[in-house]
Parts: C-alpha cells; structure tokens; sequence
C-alpha cells in the first residue's frame, strides 16, 4: 500500500482510539483521581489531529475565539490563578475540540470510538448490578455508574450516545447505552431523551409531534401521581442555583472561580454539608464566571442553531441535561458538544476576511 | 502540561492510596494547578493530626486555596494556637463565628468565655 493510501487509514483509526480514549480515559482509583483525565487526552491528542486538518474558519470560530480571549482575559481576576489557568487550559482544550469538529469530514469514526468506551463502561455496570465492584462506584443505593463514578453522568452520557447514534445512524451501536439507561433512568435525562425524541419527530411531522404533547404530559403526571417521586434533589438545585445568582457580577468571578467562590454566597444551601463544585446549570456556572462575556456565545449559538441539519438534535439533548447537570464539565459530554458544534458549522458559510476583498482594490487604486 | 497533570494525579492517587506524605508533595510539586492536589498534604495531616510547623504551613496553604469553608478554617485557627500564632488563631476565630456561628467548637469557645 503506498504512503497516501494508508494515510485516511491512520487517521480512521486515530479517530477511533481518540473517541475510545475519551470515554474512557477516567478510570477511577486507577487513572485519575482528582483530575479528570479525559481533558488530559483531549489536550494531547486533538491538537495532533489538527496538525493533519485543514480548518474552515467561520463566523462561528470568530465568536468562539473572541469567547476564549475573554476567558483568558478574565484570569486577571480569576480567584486563584493556578486553579484558574488549569480549568482555562480545559476550555482552551474544548475549542481545539470544536475546530476538530469543522475539520473532520464524518463524526462516525469518533463515535464508532466512544460507543466502544462507552461499551466497556456498560459492561462494568452491569457488573455492579451484582454487586461485583470492580471499579470504585459512589453510589451506594446499587445504581450502576461504569467508569463514571457518578451513576447520572453515566445515564445522562448513555441518552446523549443514544440519541448520538440514531442521529447518525449508526444502529449497531445502540445496545451499549441500553445499561446506562434502563439501569439508572436519571430524570433529567429522560427529559432530555423526550425533548430530543421531539425534536426529531417535529422535523418529519409536526402535526403528529405536537399531538404527541397533551398525552404525554398526561402521562408524565399519572406517574408522578402514582410513584411520588424524591424531589429532594430539585429543592437542592434551586437552593444552589439561588445562592449562585446572589453571586453574579458583571464581569463574572473569572474562569474556574466557581468551586473555591460559591461558599461565599451560599445562604440556602448548607455548605458544611453539601460542596458543589458546579452549579448544576452550565448557562449559571457560565454567567457566574464570566459575567458579560457570556453575551459572545450568543452569536455563537446562533449561527449554529439556525443550521438544519438532524445534528442538532444532539446538542438539543445536551442543552437540557445542561438545565440541571453540567455535562460541559465532564470531559466526554463536552467533547461530544463542542465536535457537534463544530461539525455543524461546516454547513455554514466561510468566513472571508475583509482584507480580501478591499486589498485588490487599495492596490488597482495605487497601481501596485 | 498533560503529562504533567497526568503524573501529579498518579502521586495523589498514591498518596491516597497509601497515606504517605511524600506523594502528596510530589503531587504538589509536579502538577500545583488542582485544588484537591494543592490541598493533599493539609488533608494528610490533619487526617493523621500532625502537629508541627510543616502542618501549619501546608494548613495555612490549603485554607488560602478555600477560603471560605469553616472547616479549613477551624482548622487553621486550632493549628495557630497550638503554634503559639495567637494573632492569627484570634483572627481565624473571628472569621469563623461569623461564617458558621452554629459550629459546635465556635458554641464550644464562646462557652469558655472566648470573644
């Protein structure tokens, strides 16, 4: 085989081992303790594939970047610039992400490579479904949670695999978030299932989606009804979410302030007993950190918002499990937002840079 | 830089692991950027109450990471008066009653007459 034939091979399978890797990069009292090391190969890994790529910059890379200059910026004010740079150093590695993203020309090969990380982690929680633990588990009412130490992280990482292969039909993949879902059932990502369900039937036929909603919320009420199920949780986030909004400021805390700050405000929630580290609303953590600067992602999800492609239903499921989680903290979670993003973009319009087009002009003016 | 995360974590995780020192500060020495990393040897020995100028310091070190968490900062007033610190130990104090008046040793100390 010669050298350019064996090229888009490598690349193939580099993209397989990096969505692999990314799924499961966190083994838990094995790999990674305090550090969540999915970054780790994210931040060395996907610069190299951008090395081999040709990026088509967009408006949407513009934002993004301009986004990503506020955050460094904002390491002037962070709390602790230590801590700070290390999570800025994550958020620089969610972009090299997106650019990947709009880079590659099919996402099947990276999810081909996380459906089969996400594999391993389906059959370690099947494990723990016997109670053979394997793999250090957090949870202690006999949910399973895979690599993922957390049994939600592990349901909401399932559904947004799940509605991830179907979106690309990739249907031979599915059986491995079955685990994560029909073992755990976390709520929010069961609502985010719905909502994406919703989604993609309202793109074939909005008649029939929206004759779908009466009867489901029907539903969704006669089981609340029926099972009463713990709201303990919800009070727990209002109560955060509250505390988090006595701190907003107008340029925000700076990147990676929100663990160490939060305290600072927390008045409905008992700090002494419960120390989140996140605030369980990404769009929250968002606007705490980094205050106005949140206003250059509006663009940025506009552009990508008002493409029509199935892939967007992705990022749909995402933004709701993001209501109430922070899936942009968990490395896989947000690999998959940002690619998506990313890859989105390509339906868009490249970005041409004014000099372009006045340069030839200036020149025929002056005679150069 | 992930390389070096990656082998800071390794020295936590051992450190953890086997409650020896040496690797939460070689944790903190190679990879200083995580909060849990950077406050590993606090935790250490307060876990095992050790009680010397090292403590304190690494004591001192990991409230200045989390300042707002009484727990760490009962800790560095205990620590402070048993180093004979008084000015901070008196500072700690005041902080503390009034970031968790409700805690027991802050009800303890007013008891005794502290102010």
């Amino acid at each position: 085989m010669s050298a350019p034939a064996i090229a888009p091979l490598v690349i193939r399978l580099g993209a397989i081992a990096l969505g692999f890797l990314v799924a499961t990069a966190y083994v838990p009292a094995v790999i990674g303790a305090s550090i969540p090391t999915g970054y780790l190969v994210i931040m060395f890994l996907v610069p190299i594939f951008l090395l081999v790529s040709k990026i088509r910059i967009t408006t949407s890379h513009l934002y993004g970047a301009l986004f990503l200059f506020y955050v460094y910026l904002s390491l002037c004010w962070t709390f602790r610039l230590n801590i700070g740079f290390f999570i800025f150093l994550q958020t620089f590695a969610l972009a090299t992400v997106f650019c990947l993203g709009s880079a590659i020309e099919d996402l099947t090969d990276v999810f081909r490579g996380m459906a089969l990380g996400l594999g391993v982690s389906a059959l370690i929680g099947l494990y723990q479904l016997i109670d053979v633990n394997i793999i250090y588990n957090s949870n202690t009412m006999g949910y399973p949670s895979g690599l993922f130490i957390n049994h939600n992280v592990f349901c909401e990482t399932s559904i947004i695999m799940f509605v991830a292969l179907i979106v690309l039909k990739m249907y031979w993949w599915v059986p491995v978030t079955i685990p994560g879902i029909i073992f755990v059932q976390s709520r929010a990502a069961m609502l985010a299932l719905i909502v994406s369900a919703f989604a993609w039937l309202f793109n074939r036929n909005r008649i029939f989606a929206l004759l779908l909603i009466p009867p489901f919320v029907l539903a969704i009420t006669a089981y609340y009804f029926n099972y009463r199920f713990d709201l303990s949780s919800v009070d727990e986030r209002f109560a955060i979410w509250n505390d988090t909004i006595r701190g907003l400021t107008l340029f925000g805390h700076g990147v990676g302030s929100y663990e160490i700050t939060f305290p600072a405000f927390a008045k409905d929630l008992d700090i002494n007993i419960v120390r989140p580290a996140q605030a369980h609303n990404d769009l929250l953590q968002l606007i705490y950190e980094f205050g106005i600067g949140v206003i250059l992602l509006i663009p940025l999800a506009w552009n990508i918002l008002k493409i029509k492609c199935d892939e967007k239903i992705i990022l749909y499921c995402i933004g709701i499990i993001s209501i109430f989680n922070f899936p942009m903290h968990i490395p896989i979670t947000a690999f998959i937002a940002c690619l998506v993003a990313g890859y989105i973009t390509r339906f868009d319009v490249a970005y041409e840079p004014i000099r372009f087009s006045w340069r030839p002009i200036l020149f025929t003016r002056f005679k150069v | 830089m992930s390389l070096f995360a990656l082998v800071g974590d390794q020295f936590y995780l051992q450190g953890l692991k086997y409650n020896d020192i040496k690797y939460f500060k070689l944790a903190k020495k190679i990879f200083p950027f995580e909060k849990a990393i950077l406050q590993g040897d606090a935790e250490y020995y307060v876990k095992f109450g050790v009680i010397d100028l090292k403590a304190y310091e690494a004591i001192k070190e990991a409230y200045y990471y989390d300042p707002y968490i009484p727990r760490l900062l009962s800790y560095q007033m205990q620590y402070a008066f048993l180093m004979d610190d008084d000015n901070l130990g008196v500072q700690s104090f005041h902080k503390l009653k009034v970031m968790a008046p409700n805690m027991p040793l802050v009800k303890e100390l007013i008891k005794r007459g502290a102010k």
